[in-house]
């Protein structure tokens, strides 16, 4: 118990709990509790520092969270509200076990668990069509991610998450580069590390590097936000000895837009953007998409009334708590989407394709919610000339 | 006790007769409308198809297994009672109804008790064999339950006086298991090394092998039995426990009926003492029978034995008085002295020196009194006593030995084996010659005879026919007169106490009693010379009636004479069983053995006896060893000596599903006789599954007064706070789940277990006391999570395809009939998982183990199951006047309920088809019909028990209210339908739902239908249907229905799209969202829209989402297991 105590003191200096003013500016701006929920950052801090005893309010709010950050963009005292969520989670479990409850009973957290198995066998490079140009070895390697996953699990709402990673190819192809794929790359394992599983996000971690590693690769270039935040700031954290180049491909593309290597046939539509908290928020890549789509001519972006550091967050992150709180998010997030008269949401993040897909789609009064969703990188790759 | 109340004397109950899917379709509809039924066929099972009809080809190959459910939810329906092997005796007209008498035949295994643990199979010594008596259900029966092929009695036993059970010795020795076989010879025999020597075996000359070669040698395997004994010096198999009594009986005489008499009532518990004039005891079997075909060892050995079992023995005591021995102190005497006076001929010179009598020859003899016989000896009288005089006469000296007698060869009384051995032996035979007189001076010298023959007509004594005057002389040194016995009583003193009869035999009642109080006899002192057998049987009788005199102990060994039991004919003998001669036995040379009294058989080899035994035909099937019985002990399901029994049954209709006419008793009248017929199984098996609603609709129009509704009872259990005090219980299965090590490391496993507060072994889960002691063990200690171990998958209240009796049988015990609380029970299937036959006992532990730890986690996780109930209030609204809509409306309204019925009806929106509205509405309907001439619906909304139509009756919108909606004309079968319902059809599979639609409580009339059965029929099948929904006035939710979190249900409509039952909705919340919500009476419980969740917002009571994250997350690891 003296261990716990210590452990949790040193998370809450740490995320600088101790810091908190009680303002509470945090709650309100909490969308769990704008959904409706009973749900107060500022209360879970309290309740930690000052009435440790709550245990069941601590845990469960723990468990709540949707870590999209939003908390901390508003927080006056500097307080790491998503560090704090993920070390407690990671402390709770090692204690109690992993509790939360898991959407969709749990498969995909059982999924990307499957991938720690170090004999693993996978087929994940089928998505690849013959125009695609791909090494079969090099320095450079494009981290492809879950898509080829999700687009099984998720074939009841057709999202089409592989078309991201199609089309981050092309692009790259369309700048003369030719990325290596590996066959047996694994789950960055994002969702594990921020539902409290830290020996087998460690495990990922240290699988995908010795495939790295074995091929020679020293850079490694990906388009979803999550696998970019876990490659380049948690990876190195897991593997110490890890001198991996992480490239985020916006980065890559805003820097050839900007010098005039790549440009865009024109496209009129009027589009918003949701701003994925983990491109926006956690890597500060607010501008370099809205470059990128100020630089397709007649593509006009409209802004949603919270965006960039305010953006609404999808719903849901990791797989957890997706609830009746988390659609209401999501309702209001889409009907600000259609307050913009934007026709078409772009987003850079497969969750977020995934999250407002899923809504849109439901089979009951999911119609008047419809819009079109893209990917960045779907527009970019079909406006490349 | 079983799990439902057996048929006393006369009920009232529809009567249901015939097996088949029709019968089946038939007994359920009536059942779950709440009527009685008597299920009668004469069929082993319920399924059996029709006499007459063969399985088609066309049929599906898993139809048994779709009709186990049914099967099931019909024979154990508490308003079933099912009887097979049961056939209508008698139907008569009674009132409105009839009067039906059932019989049903004994039924050797009760299916309400058997466990089909299969250890009676194990140990039947006829399991091997062609033809095993024992045998599992056939394949469409979902039971375990055996059946016992028990014919009628086999011959041999039958013929035995004492009613020894040859057939089961001679099994087990084909078997190899003597020690058992020499077991079942004593318990009616406790003479087996005697009766294996000299018994008259009449069970020989019965023996069916007869027919086919030559008779079984059952008296040499008896000797070889008692021999094998004897040799290996094996102790006897112990005889059953006897009770203790208080009271003394003296037996007179120690010959086989007194011997027999001591033993019996001994083994009654009586205090016996056998008082024998002679110097030892054995009465005429050491008197009169020579040692070379009974030895003495033998002889003292049996006696011994029974003097070892507690019986005393008082030698050279003559008895004067039975009163004397009753004023000594014993309470009843049995007189059982035997006949050791010699007749005599009456003929001039018997009074000769050198004339013998046989009995006072042969005791000289026996006894060692010292005898010798003359050079030429010539014997008198044809009988056994005879050959033995003759063969003695032999050892004694004698050069040349005659008998003389009156009979042919073929009519000599002595057995042909006697006749044949003495004739080897040298003696000579002078037959169809009677004795005139013999002739001599000092002694005996000549025998002087006559040809004759004896003369028997009616009502007269046999007398000797002289046939010519033909005077010859046989020389004789000495002469043995044996000619037959009489009792020596009229000189003793018992003759001065008791009444004798005729020819100085003791006067007996039918009660064996003489005629002071409490003296009785028995034997050949009552009934004049016979046999040993039937001395011993006379012996065993006596024996009843003293401990019924004193005990009041009635039928403790039932009379023998004449008993047969079992059904049907003996196994016939099949033309492909080869002839083979009977054994041999060994003798020693003529010319050896006739110079001394050493024994002149040897008896059989083990080899012969186990060669000889396997010869038997094996009459009646099962042999009754009872050694399956000792195993079902504790179970009770095998009762070999069950009777039938007959049901009289008052029934207002009765369904015919056998082909055939009822056999009336008077007149016939088949006004309310509703064939299922045979026929209709000729097409496709749809025919007469609807034949058999279309006989059960008909039949509730006058049944319908059966019903007595009750309100199901529901208490709502409290789950949540309580400490958890679990109990683990472990089938042993009439201990063949596991061996006994293997079940108590189980047990200790489970001690280990937090929580568990009690661990016990159940004999037998599905039995009755089984369950008795679950109860009572779950109420005393106060458990609240209770785990089985058994055969039983799941706690629930339905029956799968993989269901069977035992299952269902064990939940009925424990939750309807004993009360238990359902949703606190986690089942572990050992039985299936196990394996024993690998003899793996760590193997087995660790399966066992990982069940374990299955149901402790999953019974962490147990919930409430849901128990709502819902009153129904009888109105049908039936939409379409067709042939088939009028003949259910009217159906329906004699069954009492309330029918409104719209002649002509179209959805919104469309027309009236031409050939409908030219339809005339029917006319003359009951008055209690609400009729409406012509309706547009409007549509139909609400469930079952609630439904709200909105009808368009001249111009005005009404509502009416249903609880059963029936569409009957076939434009109205859109107003059922749903689009991409799939799986659908596979639900429905198996319940045989003909009219059933997706919404539960609506029914729709479909073409094909009409093909099957005509327009009146279907109305009156439909009607059958809709009743069972109907008029049961109540409904209960279904246990599984799920629960919705609205904190977690994103409104998303998925479940509402899967769900083929229109079992889920969404509800509007105030901020425009959607929760979904579950319309519990249309719900069946399948669990669709629990999978198809994303968010895991429903959930189940039972094997929850919750449990399933559990085992997912890998937490299935409980610290102690």
């Amino acid at each position: 118990m003296k261990q716990t105590s210590e452990r949790i003191r040193r998370i809450i200096e740490d995320s600088s709990l101790h810091l908190c003013l009680e303002c509470g500016k945090c709650s309100a701006s909490c969308p769990r509790l704008v959904a409706g929920r009973q749900y107060s950052p500022r209360l879970v801090a309290q309740k930690l520092m000052f009435h440790p005893e709550d245990a069941a309010y601590i845990n469960n709010a723990v468990w709540e969270c949707l870590t999209c950050g939003i908390c901390e963009e508003r927080c006056p005292s500097g307080v790491q509200f998503c560090r704090f969520i993920l070390e407690m989670r990671e402390a709770l479990a090692e204690e109690q076990g992993l509790l939360g409850y898991r959407a969709h009973d749990g498969a995909l957290h059982s999924w990307m668990r499957i991938m720690t198995a170090p004999e693993l066998s996978q087929n994940r490079l089928e998505w690849l069509t013959p125009d695609l140009k791909v090494a079969q070895r090099g320095e450079v390697a494009f981290f492809t991610g879950c898509s080829p996953y999700f687009d099984v699990f998720f074939n009841n709402i057709q999202v089409d998450t592989l078309s991201l990673a199609r089309d981050s190819i092309r692009l790259l192809n369309r700048l003369g580069r030719e990325p290596v794929l590996l066959g047996n790359e694994r789950c960055c394992g994002h969702d594990l590390l921020w539902t409290g599983d830290r020996e087998n996000f460690e495990t990922l971690c240290r699988l995908n590097y010795q495939e790295f590693r074995d091929h020679g690769v020293k850079e490694v270039i990906t388009s979803c936000p999550e696998c970019y935040l876990v490659l380049s700031q948690y990876l190195p954290k897991a593997v110490p000895e890890s001198r991996l180049k992480v490239t985020l491909l916006i980065d890559l593309l805003a820097a050839e837009a900007q010098a005039g290597r790549i440009t865009f046939k024109p496209l009129e539509r009027r589009a918003t953007y949701q701003d994925p908290c983990r491109l926006g928020r956690m890597a500060g890549r607010y501008e370099e998409p809205r470059g990128l789509m100020a630089k397709v001519p007649g593509l006009e972006l409209k802004e949603m009334e919270f965006s960039r550091q305010g953006a609404l967050c999808c719903g849901n992150s990791s797989f957890v708590n997706c609830d009746a709180f988390s659609k209401r998010i999501q309702v209001e997030r889409l009907r600000q989407a259609q307050a913009t008269g934007a026709d078409l949401l772009v987003t850079a993040c497969p969750k977020c394709l995934i999250h407002t897909t899923c809504a849109m789609r439901d089979p009951v009064k999911g119609g008047s919610l419809a819009m079109e969703v893209r990917g960045l990188v779907n527009i970019l790759a079909d406006q490349m000339e | 006790m079983s799990a439902r109340a057996k048929p006393a004397g006369d009920r009232r109950a529809v009567l249901v007769a015939g097996s088949g899917y029709g019968a089946l379709k038939a007994a359920e509809d009536l059942s779950h409308a709440g009527i009685p039924v008597v299920w009668a066929t004469e069929a082993q099972h319920f399924l059996e198809l029709p006499p007459g009809v063969e399985p088609r080809p066309e049929w599906p190959s898993d139809l048994n297994f779709q009709f186990r459910p049914l099967y099931l939810r019909v024979t154990r329906h508490p308003l079933v009672t099912p009887l097979t092997q049961a056939r209508v005796l008698s139907l008569a007209k009674n009132g409105d109804g009839y009067c039906a008498v059932v019989e049903q035949d004994p039924l050797y295994v009760d299916y309400d008790l058997c466990t089909g643990c299969g250890r009676c199979m194990e140990v039947c010594p006829l399991g091997e064999g062609d033809h095993p008596p024992l045998s599992r259900s056939p394949a469409f029966c979902p039971s375990r339950s055996l059946l016992l092929d028990k014919r009628q009695t086999s011959p041999c036993r039958q013929a035995c006086p004492l009613g020894v059970n040859a057939q089961a010795y001679l099994a087990l020795t084909a078997a190899g298991r003597f020690q058992e076989a020499l077991a079942v010879v004593r318990r009616d025999n406790p003479l087996p090394g005697v009766c294996g020597r000299i018994c008259s075996h009449p069970c020989e000359q019965a023996c069916r092998r007869n027919e086919l070669d030559e008779p079984l040698a059952i008296r040499g395997v008896k000797r070889f039995l008692f021999d094998y004994e004897a040799e290996q010096a094996a102790a006897s198999l112990p005889l059953p426990a006897k009770p203790t009594r208080g009271q003394k009986v003296a037996v007179v005489g120690s010959g086989p009926a007194g011997l027999s008499a001591a033993h019996f009532l001994n083994q009654d518990g009586f205090q016996v003492t056998v008082l024998e004039a002679l110097a030892e005891p054995g009465g005429m079997l050491r008197a009169g029978i020579n040692a070379f075909r009974l030895p003495r060892p033998v002889l003292d050995a049996e006696i011994q034995a029974l003097a070892d079992s507690g019986i005393s023995f008082q030698t050279g005591a003559r008895v004067d008085s039975a009163q004397a021995l009753l004023a000594q102190g014993y309470d009843a005497v049995l007189v059982a002295t035997g006949t050791h006076r010699d007749l005599s001929l009456n003929l001039p010179g018997e009074d000769l020196p050198g004339v013998r009598h046989c009995v006072d020859f042969l005791r000289q003899v026996n006894l060692g009194e010292g005898a010798s016989v003359g050079a030429r000896t010539v014997v008198i009288g044809g009988g056994n006593s005879a050959m033995d005089a003759a063969r003695t006469a032999l050892r004694l000296g004698a050069l040349e030995v005659t008998v003389l007698a009156i009979e042919t060869e073929d009519q000599l009384p002595a057995a042909p084996q006697e006749v044949a051995e003495a004739r080897e032996e040298g003696v000579r035979f002078k037959l169809g010659f009677a004795p005139v007189e013999m002739t001599g001076r000092d002694g005996v010298a000549e025998v002087l005879h006559r040809a004759a023959h004896w003369e028997t007509g009616q009502g007269r004594p046999p007398r000797i026919v002289f046939d010519d005057d033909d005077i010859q002389g046989t020389e004789a040194d000495t002469v043995v007169v044996a000619i037959s016995q009489r009792p020596d009583l009229d000189e003793g003193g018992l003759g001065r106490e008791l009444e004798l009869g005729p020819g100085g035999r003791l006067k007996v009642d039918a009660e064996q009693a003489a005629s002071v109080p409490g003296v009785f006899g028995a034997g050949d002192c009552v009934d004049g010379p016979s046999t040993v057998i039937q001395a011993m049987a006379a012996g065993r009788r006596a024996a009843a009636r003293i401990a019924k005199y004193l005990a009041g102990n009635h039928a403790l060994w039932p009379d023998q004479d004449g008993v047969a039991r079992g059904v049907g004919e003996h196994l016939p003998i099949g033309e492909d069983r080869p002839q083979e001669p009977r054994q041999r036995m060994a003798q020693r040379q003529p010319k050896t053995r006739r110079r001394d009294f050493e024994q002149v058989e040897l008896g059989f080899t083990a080899s012969q006896a186990m060669a000889e035994a396997a010869r038997c035909l094996q009459c009646a099937s099962c042999c009754e060893c009872l050694a399956c019985a000792e195993v079902c002990d504790q179970v009770g399901a095998i009762g070999h000596a069950r009777t039938g029994r007959q049901v009289e049954i008052d029934t207002p209709a009765v369904i015919w599903a056998q082909g055939g006419s009822p056999p009336w008793q008077g007149a016939a009248d088949g006004g309310r006789v509703f064939p299922v017929e045979p026929q209709s199984y000729s097409a496709d098996l749809m025919d007469a599954l609807m034949m058999g609603s279309a006989a059960a609709g008909l039949a509730m129009e006058s049944a319908a007064q059966l019903r007595a509704p009750k309100a199901p009872q529901e208490i709502e259990p409290a789950f949540s706070g309580e400490p958890l005090r679990m109990g683990v219980f472990v089938c042993t299965c009439n201990q063949t789940m596991a061996p006994a090590p293997v079940l108590e490391r189980i047990l200790d496993l489970a001690g280990q277990v937090p929580g568990v507060a009690h661990r016990a072994l159940v004999f037998s889960v599905c039995h009755p006391q089984g369950a008795e002691q679950i109860a009572a063990a779950v109420r005393e200690r106060g458990l609240n999570r209770v785990i089985l171990a058994s055969c039983v998958c799941c706690p629930l209240n339905f029956q799968c395809i993989s269901c069977n009796d035992q299952r269902t049988r064990a939940r009925l015990h424990l939750f309807e009939r004993l009360g238990l609380e359902r949703s606190r029970f986690e089942t572990i299937n050992l039985r299936d998982h196990l394996h024993p036959a690998s003899g793996d006992e760590d193997e087995m532990f660790r399966r066992a183990r990982d069940l374990l730890r299955g149901a402790f986690i999953r019974s962490q996780h147990l919930a409430p199951l849901r128990r709502g109930v819902s009153q129904m209030d009888r109105r049908v609204l039936i939409l379409g006047g067709s042939q088939v809509g009028v003949s259910a409306a009217r159906n329906l309204a004699m069954q009492g309920l309330k029918v409104r019925l719209a002649h002509h009806a179209w959805p919104s929106g469309e027309e009236l088809p031409a050939v409908i509205a030219a339809r005339r509405p029917a006319q003359g309907l009951e008055p209690d019909i609400t009729q409406v001439e012509a309706a547009e619906i409007g549509g139909i909304e609400g469930h079952l028990g609630d439904f709200t139509v909105k009808a368009k009756v001249d111009g005005r919108w009404r509502s009416w209210k249903a609880d059963v909606v029936c569409l009957t004309d076939e434009n109205l079968i859109g107003l059922s339908m749903y689009a991409g319902r799939a799986g659908l059809k596979k639900f429905y599979r198996y319940d045989f739902a003909f009219f059933n639609t997706p919404q539960i409580g609506i029914y729709r009339v479909m073409p094909v239908t009409l093909k099957r059965v005509d327009a009146f029929q279907a109305g009156a099948a439909l009607a059958g249907e809709v009743a069972t929904a109907a008029a049961k006035a109540y409904i209960q939710d279904h246990q599984l229905s799920p629960e919705v979190d609205p904190d977690r249900c994103r409104g998303c409509g998925r479940c509402v799209e899967i769900c083929p039952f229109e079992a889920v909705g969404l509800k509007e919340n105030p901020d425009g969202s959607f929760t979904s919500v579950v319309y519990r009476h249309n719900c069946v419980g399948c669990g669709g829209c629990v999978g198809r969740c994303p968010v895991t917002a429903m959930d189940v009571p039972y094997f929850s989402n919750r449990l399933l994250q559990e085992m997912v997350a890998g937490r299935m690891k409980s610290e102690a297991c």
